[in-house]
């Protein structure tokens, strides 16, 4: 590859259909130890949950904070990752097509999110005679039944965003398949269904995926939404706060994006392909990070100042027991990962136009995120221990419980979790490559470095 | 697909100009109808501060009407200018171009008008410094820096400063080809606003540099103005529909939501007012359709999760007035009317491509976008005051007087006036701007297809 000056090297859409499919075909060592390792991790979690389970039941809730904190972090993180490419779509940004693959190859994630989920399902109670979005119970009685409440529907969203999410990665994929189908040695038909590349069925597969990414970013601010508040807020008394899902789900776009950031620089850095993610890339995605992480500030100074001024003592009690008072460390911790530190780095141009520098801003922000989730479902869930003298449809917090450190099984489970989420996204690798051959080629195609006045600038085609 | 229309500069110049160098009679006529609502408003202003605000419908406990409606209202619209402006340029979207002069104008006037109206509520006018200085020094009586009321005005004149600012660095470049196309005292005070701008490469540095820090520096600020608004109502605990975490997010998006509604109105209304009819053409309206549809459904978010956290924790209080603002006469009808003119007849309109490259269809359903969201300050403030409460010991009612009806009716009359004022001295479609669009255009061959591309500097 000829390297030009200041537009990057000179790819041709065959010679990088065909780098990228060699290296699919041949399973890297640093691709091969991480599916091994994340794997074992894996088992080590299941083992730890099972120790859980057998040791603790599904009494109380208390013992379960670690555990609904690490489903939490891979709802919000690989669950929101999906989402970068459909925004990205939305406005057409060039700069979106060497994340376009990452970012739905984590749907896959989805099926494991959504597995973890389901024993959460027996510590919650349903909906009746406490607090709830669903609308469903006062103190005298029942005020409006929605059967199944919450936990029937919200199980049937995560399920749908999971079935939406792989269909996305499944209809996007579909001419890359047939296109490694084509390039392999021995043709595999099977793999591109039937796909021939014909104008319809190109216009339908655009057409479905504007369809299913306006439906996955429902579903999932939805889900995040309800989760927050039915698995989290709900389960505290007193805590009442209408912004807490909304700030959920923007956590969700900001650690997606995150997310995306850290697994290119991970490709770029151990996959080889630093011809086609480069600083351009990193630097678009930067000014949005920056842009989210202003946004996270915003949210959480918008919930803070309400409660703060407010006075009243049933909010003051809310602070003290997220903020203020045994989860201090992490709440500070999370501040000044999600928030400062990003700020900080991504504040500087020259920083952003770098690959190191978002890096290290979305990693912060990954850390921050797992830090902040753990502050939120382990003190919700501190509440409810054997012989608490707080009930979940009080109007105020009867006690703030101490700090609940983690146990050997907690960060095993935590540990075994994240890990799940690597080796499910690591295989789904395996499978499909880790680029959208069509999308790079369209990109190539719509590019060009041509003289102006008495310099030379970069076309790109905007074809609508 | 884009629709390029490639015209001379002398065009652009003698285009874009046309109402500038010389009015035609419709405008004098327009300017002088409305002149005559605005004097109509000072006149009711007058006479309230004579009379007292007796004149007014305002009681106890109903203390807040259509004043702070309106100046909730015109600081909603206001959050146009930055927004199309500053993210737009920001983001360096192509179709902001013909947009973006007469945003960040729309924005400085109705925060002129909007800053108006705490002044005006005060019933003696003068009164007001009180608030916003220290008026005893000897008996160290000082203002309570810790209220949001005082809060207000430092942002609303901060975000006046930093778009006033906007306007000009961003009117420069145009106030020289004024210059160079006016003679006598005109071509004097133009030559003096455009301080000697000769377009050199480093004044042209100077001034998109300048117009980039801006836009960076008002974001915050532009969010900050309504955050503050928001909680004017919300860190009281005095009024529990208005103590919600949520209110400052939800008060910004509505304000995006209505702001970008009312440049919709205004493009189309000077496209057949001024016949821009190659400045400002489908794809504009097809792409600022395509982010209302979005802004619309994150504004129902923020209003889905404001109304169903008021019943969370099921307290009569909450229910109560609830009850008011959806089930009881007069409010219901205000409520289905603000909800289906706010989200259920535009956002279904919009996304249809058709409607969305409608001129008629994109005017009213802006349009309507506004009362919605006019109605929904309405059902915020009011209802949230009139209902009963330990200290009030009954329901309140409130019908505004004829005074506070004319102050509304010229408040718009203000606005639309001084616009046509503004476009009598200034172009409301930045010359440059437009030229710079052009320039950058170019094309790719793909096959035998030609791709309308853009130049990228970085």
């Amino acid at each position: 590859m000829h390297e030009h000056h200041d537009f990057g090297p000179e790819i041709t859409i065959d010679g990088f259909s065909r780098h990228v499919a060699e290296r699919h075909s041949n399973v890297g060592r640093f691709h091969r130890n991480l599916i091994l390792a994340s794997g074992a991790l894996l088992l080590v979690g299941i083992v730890a949950f099972a120790f859980r389970a057998m040791g603790d039941g599904f009494e109380y809730r208390s013992p379960w904070g670690y555990y609904a904190a690490v489903v939490a972090f891979l709802m919000t993180t690989a669950g929101a990752a999906p989402l970068v490419i459909v925004a990205l779509r939305l406005v057409k940004a060039h700069w979106r097509r060497p994340l376009a693959r990452i970012s739905e190859l984590y749907a896959a994630v989805g099926l494991l999110t959504f597995v973890m989920f389901l024993p959460l399902l027996l510590l919650v109670p349903s909906a009746n005679n406490r607090f709830t979005l669903w609308f469903q119970a006062d103190e005298g009685g029942s005020v409006m039944r929605i059967p199944g409440a919450p936990h029937f529907w919200i199980a049937l969203l995560l399920g749908l965003l999971t079935v939406c999410g792989l269909a996305l990665l499944c209809i996007s994929s579909r001419p890359d398949r047939a296109s490694l189908s084509d390039l392999a040695s021995k043709p595999r038909g099977m793999l591109s269904r039937g796909w021939l590349g014909t104008r319809k069925q190109w216009v339908t597969m655009r057409g479905g995926l504007a369809f299913l990414g306006a439906f996955y970013f429902i579903l999932l601010v939805g889900t995040l939404s309800l989760f927050s508040v039915d698995f989290g807020m709900a389960l505290v008394p007193g805590w009442k706060d209408a912004i807490f899902p909304a700030f959920q789900s923007l956590t969700g776009l900001q650690a997606g994006l995150a997310t995306v950031i850290v697994t290119a620089w991970l490709l770029r850095r151990y996959g080889g392909f630093q011809d086609y993610i480069r600083m351009e890339h990193f630097w678009g995605a930067s000014k949005i990070l920056l842009a989210l992480s202003l946004m996270w500030f915003y949210f959480w100074w918008s919930g803070f100042i309400i409660f703060w001024y407010g006075r009243l003592p049933v909010e003051q009690d809310t602070l003290n027991l997220l903020m203020f008072g045994p989860y201090r460390v992490l709440f500070f911790g999370a501040f000044i990962l999600n928030f400062v530190t990003p700020f900080l780095i991504l504040l500087w141009n020259v920083v952003r136009k770098t690959t190191w520098g978002p890096t290290l801003a979305a990693a912060s922000i990954l850390v921050g995120t797992l830090i902040d989730k753990i502050r939120i479902y382990v003190a919700s869930y501190s509440v409810d221990f054997s012989g608490s003298p707080v009930h979940i449809a009080d109007h105020d917090l009867a006690l703030i419980p101490a700090t609940q450190y983690p146990g050997a099984l907690d960060l095993l489970i935590v540990v075994g979790g994240i890990s799940g989420g690597i080796f499910v996204f690591s295989l789904a690798a395996r499978y499909l490559p880790v680029f959208s051959l069509w999308e790079m080629s369209e990109g190539l195609r719509l590019r060009a470095v041509r003289p102006f006045l008495r310099t030379r600038l970069l076309i790109l085609g905007k074809p609508e | 697909m884009q629709q390029r229309v490639t015209l001379p500069h002398r065009q652009i110049n003698a285009d874009l100009l046309n109402v500038t160098l010389k009015a035609p009679l419709w405008w004098w006529i327009t300017v002088g109808i409305l002149g005559i609502f605005v004097l109509l408003a000072f006149l009711s202003v007058s006479f309230m501060v004579n009379k007292g605000l007796g004149v007014t419908g305002l009681n106890r406990p109903v203390m807040w009407g259509f004043f702070i409606v309106d100046f909730v209202f015109w600081i909603g619209i206001s959050h146009a200018g930055v927004m199309l402006s500053a993210i737009l340029r920001l983001s360096k979207a192509e179709w902001r171009r013909p947009a973006t002069r007469a945003a960040e104008v729309l924005t400085v006037l109705s925060l002129l008008w909007a800053a108006l109206h705490p002044v005006v509520h005060a019933g003696r006018l003068w009164r007001v410094l009180y608030w916003a200085f220290p008026y005893d020094f000897s008996r160290g009586l000082w203002i309570n820096v810790r209220s949001p009321l005082v809060w207000d005005p430092s942002a609303i004149f901060t975000y006046l400063t930093g778009s006033t600012l906007f306007v000009i660095v961003a009117l420069i470049p145009d106030l020289a080809v004024l210059r160079d196309r006016t003679t006598g005292l005109r071509h004097q005070i133009y030559s003096l606003m455009a301080m000697g701008w000769r377009g050199t490469p480093r004044q042209w540095k100077l001034q998109i540099v300048a117009g980039f820090l801006l836009s960076a520096l008002l974001l915050p600020v532009f969010v900050s103005v309504h955050s503050i608004v928001s909680w004017d109502f919300a860190v009281a605990i005095s009024v529990e529909a208005w103590h919600v975490t949520i209110f400052a997010p939800y008060f910004v998006i509505g304000a995006v939501h209505s702001g970008v509604s009312a440049v919709v109105t205004m493009m189309i209304l000077m496209r057949w007012l001024f016949g821009w009819h190659a400045y400002i053409r489908e794809e504009h309206m097809d792409a600022l359709g395509k982010l209302l549809i979005v802004i619309a459904t994150a504004w129902l978010y923020f209003f889905f999760l404001e109304f169903s956290f008021a019943l969370f924790s099921q307290e009569s209080q909450e229910i109560a007035l609830r009850e008011l603002q959806v089930f009881t006469w007069p409010w219901w009808p205000l409520f289905v009317v603000f909800i289906i003119a706010s989200y259920l007849f535009p956002v279904p309109m919009w996304l249809s491509r058709r409607v969305r490259r409608n001129w008629v269809l994109m005017f009213i359903t802006s349009l309507t976008v506004n009362v919605g969201m006019w109605l929904e300050r309405l059902i915020i403030v009011i209802p949230g005051l009139a209902r009963k409460t330990p200290f009030n010991f009954d329901w309140g009612s409130y019908s505004p007087s004829i005074i506070e009806i004319t102050i509304l009716v010229g408040g718009f009359a203000f606005v639309f006036m001084a616009l046509l004022l503004f476009a009598k001295v200034f172009p409301l479609i930045p010359l440059f701007d437009i030229k710079e669009g052009q320039t950058l255009s170019e094309d790719i061959k793909i096959g035998r297809r030609s791709v309308p591309a853009l130049r990228v500097e970085e």
